[in-house]
């Protein structure tokens, strides 16, 4: 009689080599660095825009745009003009942090105010 | 009314506020608090359009607290100092003065017209609605006190901006 023959030749070869290589480590793959944009993008500039409201008294509109801007009294009126009778004046553009700057202190002094994207 | 500026101190005097006048300017505190309906109104304003979603969220994340926390401050400055000038006794005929001190202008311009646009946000005060009498005399009794309200705390603030203008 022949005896047990055991497992085929070729699975018991393939248990080994499974075994040797569960106890190698497996290497561990370098870590992909984040793909990233070297080039620089500047946020579009941004336009600050105040509007007319029927209760804000022109001479605080005046003395609003000279406060945040510095302007001289001509500039600020001629701004404040522009407001009254076009319903809005452009009293800056430039660069999004900036104009969010400038938002915020005509926001705070209770000035309607919106930034607008500028044409580049 | 008129205002003075305090040689010694720098404070600015607005003296001869009409009794009308001052009892108006005594409700200023309580215009600004955040219940009004126009005070959370002017605070939610967000500069940026509808268009630009980022914009505008990044706005309320950086931008209104800054805004608010400014409002807060004015509202501080001149709740304070009204309180100083409520106590002096207002001489019949004379009116009251409002004492401002050095420094405190600029709350004072910014808190008035808070005050000032709050009531128009919430209650539309318009000046061209004075312009159609036949619409003044159907107006709802809210809205006669906020046009009241608005009317001399603007000539409160008119006359502050004289005197800081020079």
């Amino acid at each position: 009689m022949v005896g047990d023959p055991g497992p085929p030749a070729n699975d018991c070869g393939r248990r080994v080599r499974r075994l040797r290589f569960a106890a190698v480590p497996r290497p561990i793959a370098p870590a992909r660095a984040p793909r990233t944009d070297a080039r620089t993008h500047l946020s579009p500039p941004r336009k600050v825009v105040v509007h007319d409201d029927p209760v804000n008294l022109m001479s605080y509109l005046t003395h609003v745009f000279m406060q945040v801007f510095a302007w001289p009294r001509a500039k600020a009126h001629m701004h404040m003009m522009e407001v009254h009778t076009q319903g809005r004046s452009i009293v800056w553009t430039g660069d999004r942090e900036r104009a969010e700057t400038y938002a915020v202190k005509l926001a705070a002094a209770h000035l309607r105010t919106t930034l607008e994207r500028a044409e580049t | 009314m008129r205002a003075r500026r305090d040689r010694k101190s720098g404070a600015l005097h607005v003296q001869g506020i009409p009794d009308v006048t001052f009892a108006c300017l005594l409700h200023l505190p309580q215009l600004l608090d955040d219940d009004e309906p126009g005070v959370a109104a002017l605070l939610g304003r967000n500069a940026h359009g509808e268009e630009d979603a980022a914009a505008r969220a990044e706005w309320e994340r950086l931008a209104a607290p800054e805004v608010r926390r400014l409002f807060l401050s004015a509202r501080a400055i001149v709740t304070a100092d009204l309180a100083g000038t409520a106590l002096l006794d207002p001489t019949p005929r004379r009116g009251a003065t409002l004492v401002i001190p050095a420094g405190h202008e600029s709350a004072w311009l910014s808190a008035l017209s808070a005050a000032r646009v709050a009531l128009h946000e919430a209650h539309d005060v318009n000046p061209a609605t004075l312009a159609r009498p036949e619409d003044v005399a159907s107006l709802p009794r809210e809205r006669v006190r906020a046009f009241l309200l608005a009317d001399h705390l603007g000539w409160l603030q008119e006359i502050l901006l004289r005197a800081v203008s020079g």
